[in-house]
């Protein structure tokens, strides 16, 4: 016992009092299991002995048990999880001997059924005489050491939106130019002013002021820090502080590319309207040497009175290919200048009067009243429309200090919730081993407090490899098959035997005989038991659990007790409150995936986009030509977006197969609240509308925090195109439909959809599918109990039916070349098997499962969840992780 | 109880106090030294190293809520004065706290039209 615990065992010798600690330790093991419980029970024809406790975290356990080969991530996650546990603790592997970067395991044993029992005294001798070493090693396998050390430091990082520590220069980036009383701006301008050592300058403004939910220059990255040498204005880092609009939106879409412009022409056509007495702030910071500044076609009017109202900026991009007196060349634009801790200073102003400071030298500028009444010809400095307020009252850029605990600066950047909210999601991961889901799922989620925005589903097993000898030999396949999925072993073994048939040309066959059925629901039963146990396990209810596994390995064992498992079922339907607390895990039943998808938008405050780069704005009476193009609209796209679908009328958007937001350019960056489909009529497929009329029908709120989902003449989609969604973290495969899924899922929302009504051996007994309406965690559990019952009457019904014997050997020809393909009702969906066999050896293989669909639909489904109701959903699914990587 | 009595009981319970602190000093000897481990140093979820501080901005979905529970909590206030005089003013001291809940309870009705009790 000297090589073992060598990195389990608690430092120091064993004495009396540690080997008496060490014996009690011993009585009673617990143990985690990797991947999770449900593969353990499957291995196991009968319970564990009560001395033998399955425990949730590694913090309670004493053994780490591995099962199986691990997959270079889940074999790291299981190193993290042995890492976490206390000491003495035994590390077991069941199969491999080795799993890199565990170490050796202290206790090895092989795979097969029933394996623990035979371990359970070698652990505990490990225990017993191991559990202290005068020389135990610490765990630190090199792999990990590098990404423990990464993580360290981020977890050090506790302020690192904030802690900008001090800035020599300027850095408009992160700039909140707290806008006086924007009835709910939001300046998104997204400008990215890269001016890094600009020798020819290029600002790529994207003006795109979009929703001006509060006036949020958060996307602003106005790195002029020090515009060493202008010789002509840029105002691409204009800063357009308007004071009071009543509802403006900003949504110039402007596109000022300047590259390398000796000459500087800004043919912006303003054309500021009716502008509540704003100011333009426009802020040329450390703007040396402005000579020859050229707003040749900004008409900024009489700004008394501006009204962005009859902007067009839809396409404004600006070649400024004949700027003649602005010279560039000289700019220095020190990006090192990074501060963010300035933006602060801009949290409260009214006014933005901002007091630049480092306003050292503008040159050409004069003084404070820019006035831009620009005369294209001359290329002077007549700013005579224009109050552009250098005054700079409020602003003080000087300290970038005083912005600690600023509740504008904290929150910038961050993503908006659907109240329109800014606030940090956090970033979780449940499983791959989390003892409510299934092992080796991985969910990760980003939570907006105790709410999920988006999640993915992924599987931690390695993707399916067929052996060579397989190849070789197709009729290993069953054997194969069945042993890759043991939680699935009679179905697998079913399917390949049904293709192989296939392929022999047996169509008798390939039909499944009554006792292949009843094999095939007696699985369904134990499945469904199983799954009852995990998910009980996550609902809190142990008597469930454990009367789940208790008739799990009754019925495994064939001495499965019918009326017993009936009662229980019964007694699951009539737990008080199960049905109110189930069905919040889920959503009405819809009949495509798309109007549950939207459903789900129902309780939705606000559109978050965030991520999304609209051009929309806050629009009170003003006509915006977006340029977006919003024909082919793809509407699940939206689904990580927090999109006020309100009281619409989900019919419309039944058809609504084309619409791609794949593309979309909205360049909202950080919307207050917006919601861009509120009001919008998508009563039409596709959006071809040239011009974006957010017009009237735009309420302009403060903030946007809920667009009257009445205010729906949103007719016009204005041009939208090239939407770009590319922000969203998840994506999501097209056209998700439920009645396009299979297995209890499917079922438990309405559709009626088993492929065992195409098998005789069911259509004979009168079999029907069940079904219920719900589409939620309640509906499917009511299924699989269905199921269980429905399986329990047929299994009884097959042992009446003789005749029918398994199916006949079939035998590979060692010539020619043919397809075999099969699909069988597996408890958790259709199984699809197809194969293409060269010369008798396999030349193709394709396996499809409905847990690849499922594992797709997460996202959706939990969007906008409690945490609690999304794992319970998600557990509700019943996904088999091994089948998410065919 | 003589004030020496007390004395000594004050002591027996310092006394009894450190013996348990020592005690679990002792207990936590006996484990043995504990060994620096790099993967004991963050959090994990599942197996997955936290990779970012639980320190955040947290949405606390329910505080339209919570703020309306405030608001007419605040309201109770008044009740404790009114139940005091209730049997001396009677039947008006109903109808008066009868007008004064109606008015509350209009509020908590437009409230729910708002959909202010619905989560955030």
């Amino acid at each position: 016992m000297e090589e073992k615990m060598t990195y389990g065992a608690r430092q120091g010798s064993m004495t009396f009092l540690r080997k008496q600690l060490a014996k009690v330790i011993s009585k009673e093991l617990r143990i985690f299991p990797v991947p999770g419980a449900s593969l353990l029970r499957y291995y196991h024809t009968e319970a564990l002995p009560d001395t033998i406790q399955l425990v949730a975290t590694p913090k309670e356990a004493d053994v780490l048990l591995v099962m199986g080969n691990l997959s270079g991530a889940m074999a790291e996650r299981a190193a993290y999880t042995y890492a976490q546990m206390a000491r003495p603790r035994v590390l077991v592997m069941a199969g491999p001997d080795r799993i890199e970067p565990l170490y050796p395991p202290d206790v090895h044993t092989e795979l097969k059924p029933d394996f623990l029992p035979g371990i359970i005294s070698e652990i505990r001798g490990c225990l017993n005489s191991a559990a202290w070493r005068e020389y135990t090693q610490p765990f630190e396998p090199e792999q990990l050491l590098e990404k423990i050390k990464e993580a360290e430091q981020d977890q050090g990082h506790m302020h690192h939106h904030h802690d900008h520590g001090e800035h020599g220069g300027h850095d408009h980036s992160a700039h909140q130019h707290g806008h006086g009383d924007h009835g709910g701006h939001d300046h998104d301008h997204s400008h990215k002013h890269d001016h890094g050592s600009h020798s020819g300058h290029d600002h790529p403004h994207d003006h795109q002021h979009g929703d001006h939910g509060g006036h949020d220059h958060s996307a602003h990255q106005h790195g002029h820090g020090d515009h060493g040498g202008h010789e002509g204005h840029d105002h691409s880092a204009h800063q357009h502080g308007h004071g009071d609009h009543g509802g403006h939106d900003h949504n110039h879409g402007h596109k000022h590319e300047h590259g390398s412009h000796s000459g500087h022409d800004h043919p912006h056509d303003h054309q500021h309207g009716d502008h509540d007495a704003q100011a333009h702030n426009h802020e040329h910071h450390n703007h040396e040497e402005h000579e020859g500044h050229d707003h040749s076609a900004h008409d900024h009017g009489s700004h008394g009175s501006h009204d962005h109202s009859g902007h067009k900026h839809g396409e404004s991009r600006h070649p400024h290919d004949h700027h003649k007196e602005h010279d560039h060349d000289e700019h220095c634009h020190d990006d090192s200048h990074q501060q963010a801790g300035g933006r602060s200073a801009h949290e409260s102003e009214a006014d933005h009067s901002h007091e630049h400071d480092h306003h050292q030298d503008h040159g050409g500028h004069d003084g404070n009243d820019h006035n831009h009444g620009h005369d294209p010809a001359g290329h002077q400095h007549d700013h005579s429309g224009h109050n552009h307020n250098h005054a700079h009252g409020g602003h003080d850029h000087s300290g970038h200090g005083s912005g600690f605990m600023s509740m504008i600066a904290m929150t910038k950047d961050l993503p908006l919730s659907p109240d329109g909210l800014p606030m940090e999601w956090s970033d979780v991961q449940f499983g791959p081993f989390h003892p409510g889901l299934p092992g080796g799922l991985r969910l990760a989620m980003k939570l907006d407090g105790d709410t999920v925005a988006e999640a993915k589903a992924e599987s931690d097993f390695s993707p399916l490899s067929l052996p060579t000898s397989v190849r070789n030999n197709p009729l290993l396949l069953p054997d194969f098959l069945e042993k890759m999925n043991p939680m699935a072993a009679v179905s697998y073994r079913l399917l390949a035997q049904k293709a192989l048939e296939n392929y022999s040309g047996n169509t008798a066959g390939a039909r499944l005989t009554a006792v292949e059925a009843a094999a095939l629901e007696k699985e369904r039963i134990v499945s469904h038991l199983s799954w009852l146990a995990d998910f009980a396990l996550l609902l809190g209810s142990n008597w469930m659990r454990d009367q789940a596994i208790r008739h799990f390995y009754k019925f495994r064992n064939n001495t499965g007790d019918e009326k017993a498992l009936l009662k229980f079922t019964d007694r699951i339907k009539n737990i008080p409150y199960l049905k109110i607390k189930l069905s919040a895990a889920g959503s009405p039943v819809e009949h495509d995936e798309e109007h549950r998808h939207h459903h789900n938008h129902g309780g939705h405050v606000g559109h978050d986009h965030s991520e999304h780069q609209h051009g929309h704005g806050d629009h009170r009476g003003h006509d915006h030509n977006h340029g977006h193009d919003h024909s082919e609209h793809k509407h699940e796209n939206h689904s990580s977006h927090g999109h006020n679908y309100g009281d619409h009328d989900h019919e419309e958007y039944e058809n609504h197969e084309g619409h791609d937001h794949t593309g979309h350019k909205h360049d909202h960056d950080s919307h207050g609240g917006h919601d861009h489909h509120a009001g919008h009529d998508h009563g039409d497929n596709e959006h071809h509308h040239e011009e974006h009329q957010h017009g009237k029908s735009h309420q302009s709120r403060s903030g946007h925090s809920a667009h009257e989902p009445e205010s729906g003449d949103h007719e016009h989609h204005g041009g939208h195109e090239s939407h770009d969604h590319s922000g969203e973290r998840v994506s999501e495969p097209q056209n998700l439909k439920l009645e396009d899924f299979s297995g209890p899922v499917t079922r438990a929302a309405g559709f009626s959809k088993d492929l065992r009504t195409e098998e005789a051996v069911y259509r004979e007994g009168g079999w029907k599918p069940v079904t219920t309406d719900g589409n939620n965690a309640w509906s499917r559990l009511l299924v699989r109990l269905g199921e269980i019952e429905q399986s329990l009457r047929f299994i009884a019904h097959a042992e009446t039916v003789t005749g029918e014997e398994a199916s006949p050997d079939v035998s590979i020809p060692a010539t020619g070349m043919g397809n075999g393909s099969a699909s069988i009702e597996s408890p958790r969906g259709e199984l699809i098997l197809k194969f293409h066999i060269h010369e008798g050896k396999l030349a193709h293989l394709k396996l499809a499962s409905s847990s690849a669909a499922m594992a797709a639909l997460v996202n959706p489904m939990t969007k906008q969840m409690e945490l609690a109701d999304a794992l319970t959903a998600v557990s509700s699914m019943d996904i088999l992780p091994q089948e998410l990587n065919y | 109880m003589a004030p020496l009595t007390q004395y000594l009981l004050l002591f027996g319970m310092l006394v009894a106090t450190s013996g348990l602190v020592w005690m679990l000093y002792l207990i936590k000897k006996s484990l043995g030294s504990t060994i620096s481990e790099p993967g004991k140093n963050i959090p994990a979820e599942s197996g997955n190293l936290a990779a970012k501080p639980a320190w955040l901005r947290y949405h606390v979905h329910y505080y339209g809520y919570a703020l309306l529970f405030l608001a007419f909590d605040m309201e109770m206030a008044y009740m404790y004065p009114w139940a005091v005089v209730y049997k001396e003013v009677g039947l008006v001291a109903l109808l008066d706290m009868g007008v004064f809940l109606m008015i509350l309870f209009l509020g908590l009705i437009y409230t729910w039209t708002q959909l202010g009790l619905e989560r955030q």
